[in-house]
């Protein structure tokens, strides 16, 4: 009998092993262009082979993929942005070459039948680790019917661009809308310019950040453009558009040319009007000996297959089914992008058939390059870009802003044990507040003096206590101080960990600006939104302490946007929308016409948005709290006050308000603590992507461990929130005791 | 005179507060395209089309179950095991009283994001990644120490003769404590019962983290979906769906809140005011 236990259990251990074979799973980034075809190629793809095959997709499906590469359990195939070039070095990626080069069915390889060139971003040491299938070129988008009005054509060089859009802004029309809350956008603009005038060798040194790159005449010139531009020819508020609202912007006729990579039409797909007629002509070239426009910018989406997936072979087999002619030209077909298969182009959607007329144009292209990139080198572009599209430097100023910020980038991976000191004295100060909460707490809490009146054995306290202190230690208290010895390793969450001392503290304190720039803007939401939601809430107070009829729901309407979280934000965010958002109405109708489509959430607005939000959702909570505390005011003191002829002023300022002192007090500890713990808010309105300019040590922290997957670092700034907001709160308990 | 200046400011800031509410729920009831060519009139042919969507596309219907689930269970056993401790640490006297209070409550510092990675690994370890039960015994462990803090502040303003009376009747100290002592500390309860309610509610990043991995789809929660539709939502323009996602994810709250109001407001000033 126990053999046939045994068995059993066996068979059900091991069933796995034989179950494998049959099935793939596939994660993918859900963006523009939508699940629908991806789905059917799968179920075409089980049909064919019996590979029951399993789709994910979601739009957040790098944030998963990473926490799956912590997870160790892999899908088959993936084509999530995440660190690729880390995984390749730690062999998590399935190298293609075998497959590529196998003759196929109907003539060729794999390898050939991919567009020249195409392979390469993911290609090291003769070995392939990507296969393409989206193929990204850039092109000014323009309406047809614009251009016919004007008789306008087609510029090839920038100063016919310019040139252009001067005479359409003289007929009072925006030349161009632009995706100004995401600076990257910029990026290609910038590259193409800088590729045409310094050339190709100049251009791979700009990639690895060579000294000189940066400051190069060429980026000075590239960012001069961008500046002209963005100066006198970007809608209005473009700083505060997303992608989608700039792009709407101009399929609803309100500019006559977009940036845009070659995802629009699938992008937008449902919100082009029936008549609109689209063109689209390549990046202009400057004029310059060198220029040459069959050079274009080009890059590629890629689809990966991991190593330690079940069932890698099958992976593998599924992307050459995707990629196949076939499927990819149904894909350039229906959904509109143009593919990095050969031929497969000619099928592309009509609506985009000038891109198509580009792709002919193009005899070269030049693009991202191979092997692993900087880590911070996105960040200097983003932060920088930002600068010239709010035009508050100058294009030379942040040429030299980035070859300097670029050189510390570099010198940073050189040589990952260096500490340059930037910041002694506010390193100073910083500690010196610690220890000043350290002496405030040494002296509130030797108080002891509990009111407990029973003593109790350790036997009868126990079912009381024990069931709460197990599962606070087990899942709260202990991974948290896990967390704090954290910042003493090095760790990517995939290799080796690597004990590195005080390393990641010093670097922060020490050397990072960006740490500093955040603590900043967390002093910010700190004390200004304290400064107007405490008022606001006396003033409400004091006015539903009259007796007011509805007082209760009055109450209950002003406490309410305290409670939402993430979905208040969520909703504000609607409501500061350039185009339907409400509050750029209300101030228009209000006669301030300068707010017309003014950019609340681009990231040099961003914290005076950040402001009402903060006291919307506080003033109702102070409000509750300060009732609370004025109605526990004797009215024979207000009584008393009136025989002496006091007024109603008198009365707040000399009798209120001093007895509800501590209560406003604690007040203001808990929004000042609020605001170091801010995160959401940030992390939500400027889609997961703060620049340096908006950053707080909460969206550094998280930007660190889930974006860089530098896990040290992440702890080590979680330990030094953790010291802050313990001494604001040690500075709180202490003012909340002393009123006893 | 007088009157009037105070009810126009409190008009004024109701408008403030409900507006953007109305607005909200006006916006959702209209189709995208109408969206953007009138953002401010009353919806021309108001539909519940915006909320299918979200409920389908972005699998709300599900969500919505897991985080009722979620968020009951920890509402529930927050109280059952918050509310003992909290008696014992304000009324007892024990040898290690002060130092496990200060234990306590210190996780009211800790943020939560600094624990997200090893929670992690621990619970991967457990294996309970991906599963409901993993995110409830985080979101329980994380909601103890305010709801301890708010009700030792309770337990204290009770009057001790209440418990020499239970314990002389013969009840054991357990017994008193559920018969007598925990339903006089209802409004308090309450309290608790809404405050976890709205974090759990509203959470995201443990949900994200603990989530994410192998078959964690068909267990996640609202706050998820909701950041995942705002993101799809603008790949697709689609800002109706997104307007609808905020109102489904909204309205619990404000039921809780509405039904449990006049209790959370006395929780609550009892706890900062006379303390």
């Amino acid at each position: 009998m126990r053999w046939l236990i045994g068995l059993l259990l066996f068979l059900w251990g091991a069933a796995p092993l034989w179950a494998r074979p049959s099935e793939i799973e596939v994660t993918l980034f859900e963006g523009g262009e939508g699940l629908e075809f991806y789905t059917r190629a799968a179920e075409e793809f089980q049909r064919m082979t019996g590979v029951e095959t399993h789709l994910q997709g979601d739009p957040a499906m790098a944030d998963r993929m990473r926490m799956r590469v912590l997870e160790g359990s892999y899908p088959e195939v993936s084509n999530a942005n995440i660190d690729i070039w880390n995984l390749i070095e730690h062999e998590k990626i399935l190298p293609l070459d075998a497959w590529l080069d196998e003759p196929l069915p109907g003539g060729g390889t794999w390898r050939e039948s991919f567009l020249p060139g195409s392979l390469n971003q993911y290609s090291k040491d003769g070995k392939t680790y990507g296969a393409p299938l989206v193929y990204v070129v850039w092109s000014v988008y323009y309406n047809k019917a614009v251009f016919r009005r004007y008789g306008l054509n087609p510029p090839d060089t920038w100063e016919q661009l310019l040139e252009l859009c001067q005479t359409i802004s003289e007929h009072g029309e925006t030349p161009i809308a632009f995706q100004g809350r995401y600076s990257f956008y910029a990026q290609p603009l910038v590259e193409h310019t800088y590729f045409q005038l310094a050339g190709a060798e100049n251009f791979q040194k700009l990639q690895a950040a060579e000294p000189g790159a940066f400051e190069h005449e060429a980026m000075v010139k590239a960012l001069g453009l961008l500046d002209q531009l963005a100066r006198d020819y970007f809608s209005k508020g473009f700083q505060g558009m997303s992608h989608t609202e700039a792009q709407l912007e101009f399929f609803q006729g309100r500019a006559a040319m977009l940036f845009c990579g070659s995802w629009l039409y699938s992008e937008m797909q449902d919100n082009i009007p029936q008549d609109f007629e689209l063109g689209a002509f390549a990046l202009p070239v400057p004029t310059s000996p060198q220029a040459d426009p069959g050079l274009q910018y080009a890059s590629s989406g890629y689809f990966f297959v991991f190593q330690d997936s079940a069932n890698p072979e099958q992976g593998v087999r599924f992307l050459q089914h995707l990629t196949s002619p076939e499927v990819a030209s149904r894909f350039a077909g229906e959904r509109g992008i143009p593919v990095a298969v050969r031929d497969a182009n000619q099928h592309l959607h009509p609506m985009m058939a000038p891109v198509a007329l580009q792709l002919e144009e193009i005899r070269d292209t030049f693009g991202p390059r191979s092997g692993p990139t900087l880590a911070g080198l996105s960040q200097v572009w983003t932060d920088n870009l930002n600068l010239i599209l709010q035009g508050t430097a100058s294009p030379r100023e942040v040429a030299g802003l980035m070859e300097r910020q670029a050189q510390e980038v570099r010198a940073a991976a050189h040589n990952p044990d260096r500490v340059e000191v930037r910041h002694r004295g506010k390193t100073l100060l910083f500690l010196l507040f610690l220890v000043s909460g350290a002496v405030v707490g040494a002296t509130s809490f030797n108080r002891g003096g509990v009111l407990s009146s029973a003593a109790m054995n350790s036997r009868q306290v126990a079912p009381f206590v024990l069931p709460s202190l197990l599962v606070f230690t087990l899942f709260f208290a202990l991974p948290s101080l896990v967390a704090l010895a954290g910042c003493l390793v090095r760790w990517d969450g995939v290799g080796k960990m690597e004990w590195v001392g005080l390393l990641h503290l010093k670097r922060m304190l020490l050397e990072s600006d960006l740490f500093w720039l955040s603590l900043g803007h967390n002093l910010i939401l700190m004390l200004v939104p304290a400064l107007f939601a405490i008022p606001l809430a006396l003033l409400l107070a004091y006015l539903l302490k009259q007796k007011v009829v509805g007082a209760r729901f009055f109450r209950i309407a002003f406490f309410f946007p305290n409670l939402i979280g993430v979905a208040g934000i969520l909703l504000w965010q609607q409501l500061y929308n350039p185009q339907i958002g409400p509050v750029n109405e209300l101030l228009v109708s209000l006669g301030f016409s300068s707010f017309e489509g003014f950019a609340w959430l681009s990231s040099q607005n961003l914290y005076y948005a950040l402001i009402p939000m903060a006291v919307w959702a506080a003033a109702g909570f102070n409000m509750v709290l300060f009732l609370a505390a004025m109605q526990s005011v004797p009215e024979t003191l207000y009584e008393a006050a009136e025989v002496h002829g006091a007024g109603e002023w008198e009365k707040f300022r000399f009798i209120t308000l001093p007895l509800i002192r501590d209560t406003v007090a604690v007040a203001a500890v808990l929004m000042v603590i609020g605001g170091m713990k801010a995160f959401e808010a940030i992390w939500l309105l400027t889609n997961q992507q703060p620049t340096s300019e908006t950053h707080v040590v909460g969206t550094f922290m998280i930007r660190s461990l889930f974006v860089e997957q530098k896990i040290g670092q992440a702890a080590a700034l979680a330990c030094l929130l953790f010291a802050i907001v313990l001494v604001g709160s040690l500075y709180a308990s202490k003012i909340a005791e002393e009123k006893r | 005179m007088k009157k009037s200046l105070t009810y126009s400011f409190l008009l004024f800031y109701l408008f403030l507060t409900a507006g953007p509410f109305l607005w909200l729920g006006l916006t959702s009831l209209k189709p995208s395209q109408e969206i953007f060519l009138s953002p401010f009139g009353w919806p021309r042919d108001p539909g519940l089309g915006n909320y299918a969507r979200a409920w389908t596309v972005g699998h709300f219907g599900a969500y919505f179950g897991n985080s009722l689930a979620v968020t009951v269970l920890t509402v529930l056993a927050t109280i059952a095991l918050s509310a003992p401790a909290a008696y014992a640490l304000a009324r007892f006297r024990f040898r290690g009283v002060s130092a496990l209070s200060f234990f306590f409550l210190s996780g009211l510092m800790i943020p939560i994001h600094l624990a997200v990675v090893p929670l992690f690994f621990q619970m991967k370890w457990l294996g309970l990644l991906n599963s409901r039960s993993g995110l409830f015994l985080v979101y329980l462990a994380t909601s103890l120490p305010f709801a301890i803090f708010l009700l030792m502040g309770f337990f204290r303003s009770l009057p001790e003769s209440l418990r020499e009376a239970a314990v002389l009747d013969g009840a054991s100290e357990w017994k008193a404590f559920w018969k007598v002592i925990f339903p006089l500390a209802r409004p308090g309860v309450a309290t608790v019962a809404i405050i976890t309610f709205l974090g759990v509610w509203n959470e995201y990043l443990v949900a994200f983290t603990l989530l994410s991995g192998q078959g964690g789809d068909s267990v996640r929660t609202l706050p998820l979906g909701l950041a995942n539709l705002t993101i799809v939502g603008q790949f697709r323009t689609d800002f109706g769906m997104v307007f609808a996602g905020v109102v489904i994810v909204m309205l619990p709250t404000l039921i809780a809140y509405v039904s449990l109001e006049k209790a959370l407001t006395r929780g609550l000033t009892a706890g900062a005011v006379k303390e």
